[in-house]
């Protein structure tokens, strides 16, 4: 360095000019400006957290009928009530003391249907008349229904309606829908309808031996296998074979049935999930996602039985493990299954369209599935919902595999954030069980998602 | 008065008035590195802001072993030179091939204040007065002035050459001003 550097660097050395006061100003302003976007950063991201946890929570809520406050009142003591009052016309408005009336009407109603049932253990040949096998909900309910029996008197112009053979079931259910809102009645109306509407099962029962249902019902409506009739291969388990053929015994030996646990065909409502993955832009529209979502699988099916377990009414889905003493059998209610599930995929995702800060793109890949719990719930308000544990269950292997396809509709937050809304087609591979029917299963879900972009590449 | 560390710990806080303290500690050091590079005072209160800004928003980044003015200074140095950047795109510097370069006259520089130096300097085209204040202020050699501003070693010795004979010719006029001055007296 020469003199010329050194010196020009001393004429420097120590130098010191005010600036003007315009310079503090812009970097206030500055300051200030990044203070109000720091703070709606803040808010688009953990608002849009905070609204996800909260639509989860109450979606986890209302499924366990945390909004259903009449789905608490145990079954119990619905049949302790005292149905002493006349019966009542069936197309009064429901008020909060009609379930006592109603009680009494249907008391009734199954009085008589208990009458129709006598007669046909006396002649078991006549498959015309109504015959019903009677959940044995109440020993009270029963002796006072017995009481009824032992002195009759004549029934009302409504009762010998329903007693009919020929019953409108549909105009039935019309007339007691009012009463829906009471839980007693919800369950003495499934009684009532039990006396006196004879049942599709009857035929089955008094046509095929027992062996034969449960071959049958083995095949088409337990859990082994599938988890439905197709919707999921999710288990294979042997001790699962087992079907709950009920002996319906009435304790003055009206009869002695045996009846099958049916479930009807499963009706595939969607998935829902939510989650949070990492992507790797491979170029500008090629992605790899590996990502964890937590699921719910929802199908909708029917059932003819419930149980009844530690003085809980619970719905039963298919005739495994159940004792058969606890199962009253009902006519056909709907079920809503819903398992959830947590499960990691891997995607390669393809960018079609880019629009600001949207873009969409099509996605395919892997998943495997590890399911948390499996609920059941029974449309009826008596009924709670059944939670099963997988690991205290044999019902359901706890991983699948499955393919995933679908598109999404992704928003840049910044370059590491984004989040997305996507649609997926789901399809389960198949199980390689032995004894089991396992269709692949599948099904149509939306998801949201958060993302962290480990290297974002932009178009 | 409060430490410099202290005062780093309460702006990284996002406190406006420790913000404005650091800023009222530094401003006026700096201010002179600032109008080196630019054109005029203007155009140096423009990178003296931009670089407070930056320097606010990457302040967690500062090692305390390091001396926070020196930090503070690399800051504004690299900010003038971002915002000379594009002027330097569209001036691009060429090899003055017949260019000495070397002018080893010698440069009275005694006579002259700081801010008489910095008004020569701002004349200066910009990017000899970049190549000018990384190679004989900031100590820098042409190897690296030449990979910070994208250009070659050879352009950034004649770039050099050339500020150096530009800066000579006005510190001779100059002096012969101040001297013309003195005999008048």
């Amino acid at each position: 360095m020469s003199s010329f550097e050194k010196d020009i660097q001393g004429v420097f050395d120590g130098a010191e000019f005010q600036p003007s006061g315009r310079v503090w100003n812009g970097i206030e302003t500055a300051l200030k400006a990044k203070k109000k976007k720091g703070v709606f950063f803040m808010w688009q991201t953990y608002g849009v957290a905070a609204g996800l946890v909260l639509l989860l929570s109450l979606g986890f809520l209302a499924n366990d009928g945390f909004f259903n406050k009449e789905s608490t009142l145990p079954t119990k003591e619905l049949s302790n009530k005292q149905p002493n009052q006349a019966p009542k016309d069936s197309n009064q408005k429901p008020e909060s003391g009609q379930s006592l009336d109603d009680s009494n009407e249907t008391t009734s109603k199954k009085a008589a249907a208990l009458d129709g049932q006598k007669n046909s253990n006396k002649d078991s040949t006549t498959l015309g008349q109504p015959s019903i096998a009677l959940p044995k909900a109440d020993a009270l309910e029963e002796t006072q229904l017995r009481a009824t029996l032992e002195a009759p008197k004549a029934l009302s112009t409504e009762q010998e309606k329903y007693s009919r053979s020929n019953v409108d079931f549909e105009s039935l259910k019309a007339k007691l829908k009012p009463y829906r809102k009471s839980l007693a009645a919800e369950k003495i109306r499934f009684n009532a309808i039990m006396a006196m509407v004879p049942m599709k099962e009857i035929n089955q029962l008094f046509a095929s031996t027992p062996s034969a249902d449960q071959k049958k019902a083995s095949k088409e409506n337990s859990l082994n296998g599938s988890f439905g009739n197709s919707l999921l291969s999710l288990s294979s388990n042997e001790n699962s074979n087992r079907i709950v053929a009920a002996d319906v015994r009435n304790p003055n030996s009206f009869s002695s049935l045996n009846q099958s646990v049916e479930s009807g065909e499963d009706q595939v409502s969607g998935a829902i999930s939510v989650g949070f993955g990492i992507t790797l832009d491979l170029s500008q529209r090629l992605s790899l996602n590996l990502g964890t979502r937590y699921s719910e699988f929802r199908f909708r099916n029917t059932s003819n039985a419930y149980s009844v377990e530690e003085g809980r009414s619970l719905p039963i889905y298919a005739p495994v493990g159940f004792s058969p003493e606890n199962v009253f059998f009902i006519g056909e209610y709907d079920l809503e299954n819903t398992i959830q599930s947590v499960f990691l995929q891997s995607t390669l995702s393809y960018k079609v369209l880019s629009f600001g800060q949207f873009d969409i793109s099509v996605n395919a890949g892997v998943g495997v599935d590890y399911f948390l719990a499996y609920k059941v719930k029974g449309e009826l308000n008596f009924l709670e919902t059944r939670k099963v544990n997988p690991a205290e269950s044999n019902f359901l292997n706890r991983t699948n595999f499955s393919g995933v396809s679908g598109f999404g509709v992704n928003y840049r937050v910044n370059p590491q954030i984004g989040l997305s809304g996507e649609v997926n087609y789901r399809r389960f591979l198949k199980n390689n069980s032995d004894d089991i029917d396992s269709s692949a299963a599948s099904v149509v879900g939306f998801g949201l998602s958060v993302n962290y972009f480990l290297n974002r590449k932009e178009d | 008065m409060i430490q410099d560390i202290e005062l780093i710990n309460n702006c990284i806080k996002g406190e406006l008035k420790a913000q404005r303290e650091l800023y009222n500690r530094y401003a006026a050091k700096l201010m002179p590195v600032a109008m080196r590079y630019g054109k005029s005072q203007e155009d140096a209160e423009d990178i003296l802001q931009d670089a407070f800004v930056k320097v606010f928003n990457s302040l967690e980044s500062f090692r305390q072993e390091a001396q926070l003015l020196t930090w503070l200074t690399r800051i504004v140095i690299n900010t003038s030179i971002n915002h000379n950047r594009k002027k330097l795109y569209q001036q691009p510097m060429l090899d003055i091939e017949k260019t000495p370069l070397y002018v080893e006259n010698e440069l009275i520089l005694s006579s002259l204040h700081f801010t008489e130096v910095m008004a020569m300097l701002q004349k200066l085209p910009v990017g000899c007065r970049t190549v000018f204040n990384l190679f004989a202020i900031e100590g820098y050699g042409h190897k690296e002035i030449a990979a910070q501003l994208e250009i070659s070693e050879g352009t950034s010795k004649s770039q050099y050459a050339r500020a150096r004979a530009l800066l000579k010719a006005m510190i001779d006029e100059a002096n012969k001003v101040i001297q013309s001055n003195i005999s008048m007296l």
